[in-house]
């Protein structure tokens, strides 16, 4: 941005302005006429900015064009707002066809010390004892934006006199950021996946710097890193930042390769390197110093140096990286982004069966050859397919990851005949023209001729007899679905489920209340007989009643003796099957043994024993009883096995 | 479809025959009865010409043509697991995946072990982009989802009648032909093991079916933690996606996903199998 305002041939004359005008005018005839060989004189001014903040610098530069004679140092009298100083001045002659041209500019740093719009000049120069006006420039300040806070700020007003040196405070111990730092930069901001962004770190110093390396290397997750070797001569640049003059070289570059989508910001790391310091006072030694290896300086270099230690942490990164776009993606699409092309051979045209054959392919382009896939043969009749090995070369010049990757698989055919290796698919996304490019293989003929040792074998197998072949898995070459089925009649219906269905539900309750019953038949069964004793308890009373209801019948048809006979069986049978005993083993005397050692009351014992002895009586006399008295015994009986019911026998 | 219609009919549309006389034949207790009224059926009234023409269309490459064949052959009552099957191959040639899904897991659940509808159905869920997977699934649950996998129903209720029926058979002998008694007990030990295991396969099978399960029809449908637009978006569900009806309201269902999640569907972006 540089600013030039042409004041042309202006002579300084306060007393004859008409007169000057004239001049002007018969000054410019006589040039376009006579074409007279000297030019006249040009002054310039040109300003390396025209806008700057409070602390920046510019440089003024005023060119003197065709002066004859010496000149005098312009007079710069103190510029309003700024602090200056003189670069120098330089001079250049050409000469071309005999005309000579001449340059003299004499150089200044303005550095600005407050805001506004200011006017710089007019200036005054002597040419040849002439005073020659030099035009005003106009620049604007603005308030400092504290880009780089620390900045020392220039002397105080600026109003002291143009030579002399500043009363600039240089760092002491600590070497401020403003002095040196380090940009880390992208040369895109957006890149799509897999499509590199170049990352590079610069250098800018006004000191005497030595980059020495990385302190902690940049943290690059998600990306695929390709450093691109350092260049033999650091390139140094000069550069203004901020206002400042800087001298400025790349120290690191790297193809980042994004792997996945979405924004990423790269931890750039810290770098390390030392910072020479001259400690001196004087203002022009330390522009003409090594760091600019500008304009020579009377002054000798007395001074000390220091070195210090400096860690720069350079701003961190951001990426954004977009997902490669689904429209128009390829089938074949394996991840390659940059801009490729792909060969294909084979190493013999003609083989015989059995021998491999080595089918090579090259990706040759720009980008991460190392991710790209190279596209493999799918299964191939007739012929055996081993593994294929991939070796990939990469240059990294000019900033461009460019390389080859060449895979070669062997094939071995297993039978005579001849075959075509199909054309590969290959494609690839050129983020220049944001499409997918597609590609395609050439077809490789092969011709296998059929293999003499199989002709010698052949006479084995004359008559017929079979020889075992290598077995081999069969593959599923691709996945569809199965055809239609094409007889439906026997294909069964839908049907209601039958859980749904109560009818299920209560054949099955049926199903379940019967075997329930069933089982419990079956469980009562097997008790009655395998429990005797507890049978025959439970079954004594029924027993004993039917034996009574018979005597009782008997008593009533008058039959003394059966009835007699009946009621003591009936005795015998109740009282045996209670105790589990015989009923011949029944008699007074055992069961007045056994029940007398049970709780029984004496009564009923009493009442056993006179009614066993009456029925013997009964049975065993002459005399008959009479009717009553048979009644009488069978109430008693009835009323003893109803009473000793009611016993708990243990 | 209504989801109200299939709980209480069959699965196929317009189910035809009258509930009692579908209850009658379900039972199989006239076994010889049905197979004679389903031959007399398929003499007279089996579409067999339309199915083959349907077959030739699909053959020819018309799959739209050939899927109204087979859609009508259905709502005619001929929900035959080939009709149905054909369909769903129609369906996923011309591209409707949701569609093809569902005719195939109909015909699945009438032929269970039919290997090529479980092919196809691999095939077409290979797919589809959701991951519907039980999360951290117990191995004892996923084994006896493989086990009962291969059944309906039907087979493992009538399986759990014919063995109860045994059974009682085992206990009729025993009471009436005691002399058997020694023979019986190993036998009637085995038959009640049986028995208890059917009764537990009865209830996996239940377990797995009592709920309908539904289809996403849509390409991508939101599905959210209430019956409402207004509620909160829990997951996005894609064509093909499956999922058993837990609730329903008139225009959303509440579906729960292999993996357990679950929330609500629009009911006119996904359809009953």
């Amino acid at each position: 941005m540089i600013r030039i305002s042409k004041l042309k041939h202006e002579a300084r004359s306060t007393k004859h302005e008409y007169f000057y005008k004239f001049y002007l005018a018969s000054c410019f005839l006589l040039l376009v006429s006579c074409k007279i060989a000297f030019a006249e004189v040009s002054i310039e001014t040109s300003v390396s900015r025209s806008r700057l903040a409070v602390g920046e610098e510019l440089t003024l530069d005023i060119i003197i064009t065709n002066a004859q004679g010496g000149i005098s140092r312009p007079t710069i009298t103190s510029i309003d707002g700024f602090s200056s100083y003189s670069q120098g001045r330089s001079q250049e002659i050409s000469i071309i066809n005999g005309r000579t041209t001449s340059r003299n500019i004499f150089s200044y740093v303005l550095i600005a010390n407050a805001t506004g719009k200011k006017t710089i000049g007019p200036f005054e120069v002597d040419i040849s004892g002439r005073n020659y006006k030099i035009a005003p420039v106009q620049v604007e300040v603005v308030p400092d934006t504290g880009y780089y806070p620390g900045s020392p700020s220039p002397s105080s007003s600026g109003q002291g006199p143009v030579y002399s040196p500043p009363s600039r405070a240089l760092p002491s111990g600590d070497v401020s950021n403003q002095d040196i730092f380090v940009k880390a930069w992208l040369d895109k901001d957006e890149v799509y996946v897999n499509e590199p962004a170049v990352l590079t770190y610069t250098i800018y110093t006004r000191l005497s710097a030595t980059y020495k390396g990385f302190d902690k290397e940049p943290v690059t997750t998600g990306f695929w890193v390709e450093d691109f070797p350092p260049e033999k001569t650091m390139k140094k640049t000069e550069q203004f930042f901020n206002g400042r003059r800087y001298v400025a070289a790349d120290v690191r570059k790297a193809a980042l390769f994004p792997t996945q989508a979405g924004v990423f910001t790269v931890d750039t790391g810290v770098i390390s390197s030392t910072v020479e310091v001259r400690q001196q006072d004087d203002f022009d030694s330390f522009f003409s110093g090594n760091v600019f290896g500008r304009r020579g300086s009377a002054y000798p270099s007395f001074i000390t140096t220091q070195i210090f230690q400096k860690t720069i942490n350079p701003d961190k990164v951001i990426l954004t990286v977009k997902a490669l776009p689904e429209q128009g993606r390829p089938a074949s699409f394996s991840g390659a982004v940059g801009d490729y092309r792909i060969e294909n051979s084979i190493d013999k045209k003609e083989v015989e069966e059995g021998n491999p054959v080595t089918h090579r392919v090259r990706i040759i382009g720009q980008g991460n050859i190392n991710t790209v896939q190279t596209p493999s043969l799918s299964k191939l009749e007739n012929f055996k397919i081993y593994d294929s090995s991939s070796s990939a070369n990469i240059s990294k010049e000019r900033l461009v990851v460019e390389g080859e990757k060449v895979t070669e698989t062997v094939l071995v055919p297993k039978k005579a005949g001849t075959y075509t290796i199909p054309a590969l698919d290959f494609s690839y996304f050129d983020p220049k023209t944001q499409s997918y490019k597609e590609l395609k293989t050439a077809p490789q003929a092969l011709t296998v001729r059929p293999g003499a040792v199989s002709a010698e074998e052949e006479p084995v197998n004359a008559l017929g007899g079979v020889r075992p072949v290598e077995k081999e898995d069969v593959t599923l070459l691709s996945q569809d679905i199965r055809y239609i089925k094409t007889d439906g009649a026997a294909s069964p219906r839908a049907s209601a489920p039958l859980y749904r269905n109560s009818l299920y539900w209560v054949l099955n309750f049926v199903l379940v209340l019967l075997s329930a019953w069933f089982a419990a038949m079956g469980i009562r069964r097997e008790r009655g007989m395998t429990d005797l004793k507890g049978g025959r308890l439970r079954r004594s009373h029924g027993a004993a009643r039917k034996r009574l209801k018979s005597a009782a019948a008997l008593l009533k048809k008058d039959k003394h003796d059966e009835f007699f006979a009946e009621i003591e069986k009936a005795m015998n049978v109740y009282f045996a099957d209670k105790l589990n005993v015989s009923a011949q083993s029944v008699n007074a005397d055992f069961l007045s043994e056994i029940l007398g050692g049970r709780n029984i009351e004496p009564e009923i014992l009493n009442e056993i024993r006179k009614l066993f002895d009456e029925l013997a009586h009964g049975r065993f006399s002459s005399v008959q009883k009479g009717k009553d008295d048979m009644k009488d015994v069978y109430q008693r009986v009835d009323r003893l096995i109803t009473r000793f019911e009611k016993v708990k026998l243990k | 479809m209504k989801i109200s219609d299939v709980r209480h009919s069959e699965s196929a549309k317009g189910g035809r025959r009258i509930s009692k006389a579908r209850s009658f034949a379900s039972l199989r207790m006239t076994l010889i009865f049905s197979t004679l009224i389903f031959m007399v059926h398929c003499t007279f009234a089996w579409g067999g010409t339309q199915f083959t023409e349907a077959n030739a269309k699909y053959q020819t490459g018309d799959f739209k043509g050939a899927a109204g064949i087979y859609e009508k052959l259905i709502q005619e009552g001929e929900n035959s697991a080939a009709v149905y099957y054909n369909l769903a191959n129609s369906y996923f040639r011309d591209g409707q995946k949701a569609r093809a899904l569902i005719a195939y897991e109909r015909a699945l659940s009438i032929v269970p072990r039919d290997p090529d509808i479980r092919w196809n159905i691999a095939v077409l869920k290979s797919a589809l982009p959701d991951r519907l997977e039980p999360k951290n699934g117990n191995v004892f649950a996923l084994w006896i989802r493989e086990f009962v996998g291969p059944f309906t129903i039907n087979e493992i209720s009538s399986v759990l009648t014919g063995i109860l029926a045994l059974w009682i058979l085992w206990a009729f002998l025993n009471l009436f032909f005691p002399v058997l008694k020694i023979w019986f007990g190993g036998i009637q030990a085995v038959t009640f093991a049986l028995l208890i295991t059917a009764a537990a396969l009865f209830f996996f099978k239940w377990q797995e079916v009592r709920h309908p399960r539904v289809v996403v029809l849509d390409k991508e449908v939101s599905v959210r933690y209430g019956p409402s637009e207004r509620e909160t978006k829990a997951f996005t569900l894609h064509e093909g996606a499956q999922g058993a009806v837990m609730d329903e309201t008139s225009d959303w269902v509440n579906v729960m996903l292999a993996d357990k999640n679950s929330g609500w569907l629009p009911k006119k972006s996904c359809e009953l199998i």
